[in-house]
């Protein structure tokens, strides 16, 4: 029975070492698409710092459009999510990776005035 | 509560439980003698698809098979459920009479299980305790995401069982759970979650019995950050049993709003409602083998 108890101990306490060794709290991952990108809470005011500045796409600008409008941005959505991606827009200043995948988010579950 | 100081009592209960059974055992030898202990609680170690109170004997092996199907209201297309079974197998070993070791292999998630059962006292007549009390502790690996950590797919549970049989026919558990994962969809799943169960048996004939059982979870998941996001909470779970023993074998016939096997699967993540009429049909059925002398 000694023996026993010594074995059952080692299980025992075998088993509690990885409870307390091992447990984390995480979460899944999640893509950038899992949280709905809406137009008022992030597309408006990126088109209004990378896109809507003066000289471009605003009434009375160079490049075609003026996305101060919803309707305009609507009406180029997939334009404005193709030549983001592939890095020709903007033409001033810059947008991080991270702020494409999320153009391409809200473009793709319907570009909506949300 | 801290972060595992759960299972560390648990823990704590069964490692010091085992090491005084010398010591008990010695001082309750003389009055076992005019004690009776009260046999089958529950006819088998699961009541539906929760844990009993129930132990294997010294050198016995129980080997049990579980299926549970997919949903019955799924429709014809699935056969009501046919087509989307999960299955288990699962060893469990009386190292004693009062001690289990218990291996299994779940398809859901590509499961691995394994767990200690601890019978701490045993209901009795003459003198004894009233109740039939269990402690288990046990962990748990997903291997269906490949990619994750080890760490990741781990996940634990320990519990306390305490179950009276009130009569030849009648028999009430209370049960107290907590189940610790690794990692979670944060938004449906807590990783930590202490649940009370209720569970019941009531004999109907030598070989008939029904079996129910109910665990409440106390913990919500958070909710995701953007309240738009569409998100499916899961259920409290469910089940309704049939138990029929047909000589060495035990059947039990199983109706439940969950379709996992272990702890974690139908604690954390029942996915049916129960009167929605998200019933999964599915059985357990059980052998047991005499390996070793018993005592």
């Amino acid at each position: 029975m000694t023996n026993f108890k010594i074995i059952s101990k080692m299980i025992a306490g075998v088993g509690f070492s990885f409870h307390m060794s091992a447990c984390l709290n995480e979460d899944i991952e999640r893509g950038i698409c899992d949280i709905p990108i809406t137009y008022s809470g992030f597309i408006k005011p990126l088109i209004e710092t990378k896109c809507a500045i003066p000289g471009c796409h605003v009434a009375g600008g160079s490049a075609p459009g003026d996305f101060t409008i919803y309707g305009n941005v609507n009406a180029r959505a997939t334009a404005i999510k193709t030549r983001t991606a592939d890095g020709s827009m903007p033409k001033v200043g810059s947008i991080t990776p991270e702020e494409i995948e999320k153009i391409a988010c809200w473009v793709e579950s319907g570009a909506l005035n949300n | 509560m801290p972060r595992g100081i759960l299972p560390f009592l648990l823990f704590s209960l069964v490692s010091s439980a085992i090491a005084q059974e010398d010591l008990l055992k010695s001082l309750s030898d003389s009055q076992e003698n005019e004690k009776e202990f009260l046999f089958q609680t529950f006819k088998g170690t699961r009541v539906v698809n929760g844990q009993s109170v129930e132990a294997k004997g010294k050198g016995e092996l129980e080997f049990i098979i579980g299926h549970r199907f997919g949903r019955i209201n799924s429709g014809p297309r699935d056969f009501f459920g046919w087509d989307d079974a999960y299955i288990r197998f699962g060893l469990e070993y009386g190292v004693t009479s009062k001690l289990g070791v218990s291996l299994g292999r779940s398809s859901d998630k590509k499961m691995y299980d394994g767990y200690l059962r601890y019978q701490v006292v045993r209901q009795s007549k003459g003198g004894g305790s009233p109740f039939t009390i269990t402690a288990l502790t046990g962990m748990g690996i997903e291997t269906r995401v490949e990619d994750w950590p080890f760490k990741s797919k781990l996940f634990y549970s320990s519990q306390a069982l305490v179950a009276r049989k009130f009569s030849s026919k009648l028999a009430l558990q209370l049960s107290t759970v907590y189940v610790h994962a690794n990692r979670t969809d944060q938004w449906r799943e807590a990783n930590n979650q202490l649940a009370v169960g209720l569970a019941g048996r009531f004999k109907f004939t030598k070989s008939v019995a029904v079996n129910a059982e109910y665990f409440h979870r106390t913990k919500e998941a958070d909710p995701p950050p953007i309240t738009s996001v569409p998100v499916i909470p899961y259920n409290n779970s469910i089940g309704i049993g049939i138990d029929i023993e047909t000589g060495g074998h035990v059947f039990q016939l199983i109706f439940s709003n969950t379709q996992g096997m272990t702890e974690r699967a139908f604690i954390n993540q029942t996915e049916g409602d129960f009167f929605e009429g998200d019933i999964h049909f599915g059985f357990n059925i059980t052998r047991t083998f005499q390996l070793a002398k018993g005592k």
